[in-house]
């Protein structure tokens, strides 16, 4: 005997349990976050982020939407402009809730935008990667779903290396050998200057 | 400042009241009761009218 989850509910359930499958460390609770814009004030207006996800390396906003019936979203462009102006309140309220161990590092963050049954144009997605936010349909979240069954925690870098294309990874930098310029491949694995006899 | 984000294990699972509320809720949907073996640990049974105890496991109902 059970009972269907609304649509939106399930939408945000699948994927609070893709990140947690994922393996990030930190997640939003039971009906999402709520981003306070002046923790001192009590008054202060919350906004409300479906799921977070955080760890060491990244921060994650998501906002989940959805439609009973493929439909395009008539305030589309409200909806990105309202998950990309979070932007900065997040980043800052991470940055000081979440400190990180070691110094220097910087954390990536994103928003994401999952969809389900929405009718989206080239200048929608154009205009929400000009905001910055990551758009995943259905079928993406199926996708990573089924990904993260066979891989696991693995799964995560696919994701992250399509939420954050062509971002620089800490620690994964192709260095060159101060002597002879040659880039450190698997035959210069030793530190500067590399391991060649003729170097 | 984010509130409700806490850590991954504290977020799965069931509490003991949440966990004691569930147990309670299968008693009365099944109509079964809980009684104790002479190790002292709980088991559920259902009583039937004929007066025999079948106890309810995880491969079934015997009697």
């Amino acid at each position: 005997m059970f009972k269907d989850k609304p649509r939106s509910v399930l939408l945000e359930s699948r994927v609070w349990t893709l990140l947690y499958q994922m393996g990030f460390d930190l997640l939003s609770g039971k009906g999402g976050a709520q981003l306070v814009a002046d923790p001192r004030d009590t008054q202060s207006p919350k906004t409300q982020i479906d799921c977070v996800a955080i760890d060491s390396e990244v921060g994650l906003a998501c906002e989940c939407k959805t439609f009973l019936e493929p439909k395009k979203d008539p305030d589309f462009l409200g909806t990105i402009s309202r998950l990309s102006g979070i932007r900065k309140g997040f980043v800052q309220s991470i940055k000081k809730q979440f400190p990180f161990e070691k110094e220097n590092s910087k954390r990536h963050i994103a928003t994401i935008l999952f969809t389900w049954d929405f009718l989206l144009s080239e200048s929608d997605a154009k205009r929400a990667a000009a905001q910055n936010v990551v758009l995943f349909d259905e079928q993406a979240l199926e996708y990573y779903r089924k990904l993260v069954a066979h891989l696991g925690p693995a799964a995560r870098y696919q994701f992250l290396s399509e939420v954050f294309p062509s971002t620089q990874i800490e620690g994964l930098e192709i260095k060159t050998c101060r002597h002879c310029e040659r880039k450190q491949g698997k035959l210069f694995v030793t530190p500067f200057p590399c391991a060649r006899s003729t170097c | 400042m984010i509130e409700n984000v806490q850590h991954r294990d504290a977020l799965i699972g069931f509490s003991r009241q949440q966990s004691k509320q569930i147990i309670t809720r299968i008693i009365h949907t099944a109509d079964l009761e809980e009684e104790q073996t002479k190790d002292g640990k709980l088991r559920l049974v259902r009583r039937v009218k004929n007066g025999f105890v079948c106890s309810k496991t995880s491969r079934g109902l015997f009697c």
